[in-house]
């Protein structure tokens, strides 16, 4: 067969399209009901990985402290102008750590944590990330809540689990990793849209 | 369709505002639904595969950087990425909607019957079917590509925006892809 009878074949095919109306609307409410729900989700109180100044996302804090933080952010960049190097450098080291991360909402435990870090260093993926320079930049919970079906009565109940989400950096790339922290497994990886 | 200036604008509203996220979702989820289905050949699976992208997407947005590649872009890698594990581990590991009810949201009449309905639709694509036999036995590169160009109907300079690889790259990846396809179709 020639590549061009192949590429005639591949255009020429009829493909199916498929509509699923009740899979997209089922799914776009579960999404938006889970990421925006009053009592807030793991993002809402994650900084991003920006290095911008007033990168505070959407975590709802009250107006005078956002306030309040950007005035000693721009008092703090203008010191850094205006001052020795030395100096700059100090302020710049007690204000914004580099590296750090402000974060608010719940925490893992210390035992969560370790356990993250262990299922993280012993996936094949993450190993050879590692190992290209890429460091663990944070490991945060998320809660879920999943379904469980009980294979004796047939019947299913709620069940809230404690998972974590860790990020990778190696200079400007990063990757988002979600750990079922319950089975002890990678759900998943996934690079940012920068890498 | 947006414009790209307009859907960076959304895009940056998205990160905090639900009903961005939720017009960014209708206006990408025929697509990525249509290239789940069109990879797999599984309803089931395309419709775990879109869960999860937009999931991941809704989860990653906020460190989302507008780089000049479309947003589209970015779910079609996460898409690309579901797929291959789909693929590597014959299943989704992921989260479906049927396991976070979190969302209020279980099995339905409703949404089984859609499913059936699906599948028999897909089972009528004989030729498609057949063509996705010989396309799965090649490399995951070159399923991406070929889907892409053909099945997606991207041009070159799309696939290389969503591969993040060269056009000379992409074009000499769909050139060997076709090649090991045609040794298939043989």
């Amino acid at each position: 067969m020639k590549e061009e009878e192949l590429i005639k074949e591949l255009e020429n095919v009829d493909l199916p399209e498929i509509k699923l109306e009740n899979h997209r609307v089922r799914l776009k409410a579960a999404l938006l009901a889970g990421r925006f729900n009053k009592e807030g989700t793991f993002m809402d109180t994650v900084k991003t990985q920006s290095a911008g100044l007033f990168d505070i996302v959407f975590a709802p804090q009250p107006a005078w402290k956002v306030a309040a933080t950007t005035v000693v952010a721009i008092l703090a960049l203008f010191g850094a102008f205006i001052s020795i190097p030395q100096t700059s450098a100090i302020i710049k080291s007690t204000l914004f750590p580099e590296g750090s991360r402000q974060i608010s909402g719940p925490q893992l435990t210390a035992e969560e944590q370790n356990k993250a870090t262990v299922i993280l260093k012993a996936d094949p993926s993450v190993k050879e990330l590692l190992s290209q320079g890429a460091v663990i930049d944070k490991i945060l919970p998320i809660q879920v809540t999943a379904e469980t079906l009980d294979p004796q009565t047939g019947t299913t109940r709620l069940v809230q689990e404690t998972w974590a989400q860790a990020w990778l950096v190696r200079g400007s790339q990063d990757w988002g990793i979600q750990i079922d922290l319950v089975k002890g497994r990678i759900i998943s990886i996934t690079p940012s849209a920068g890498n | 369709m947006m414009n790209p200036d307009q859907e960076n604008v959304l895009v940056e509203k998205a990160k905090s505002d639900p009903q961005a996220f939720g017009s960014l979702f209708d206006a990408h989820y025929p697509e990525i639904l249509r290239y789940a289905l069109r990879r797999t050949a599984d309803v089931q699976a395309a419709q775990d595969i879109t869960s999860e992208v937009f999931s991941k997407a809704l989860i990653g947005i906020g460190k989302f950087r507008w780089q000049g590649i479309p947003f589209a872009a970015w779910l079609y890698r996460i898409a690309n990425n579901e797929t291959a594990d789909y693929y590597k581990h014959g299943k989704i590991q992921q989260i479906s909607l049927e396991q976070v009810p979190e969302y209020g949201l279980g099995s339905s009449p409703a949404a089984e019957e859609e499913l059936i309905n699906a599948e028999s639709e897909l089972k009528r694509h004989q030729q498609y079917l057949a063509l996705h036999e010989k396309i799965v036995k090649l490399d995951n590169k070159y399923q991406e590509i070929i889907s892409l160009r053909f099945f997606q109907d991207k041009q070159i300079n799309e696939i290389s925006q969503i591969l993040g690889k060269p056009e000379g790259t992409v074009k000499s990846l769909l050139h060997r892809g076709l090649e090991q396809l045609k040794v298939f179709m043989e």
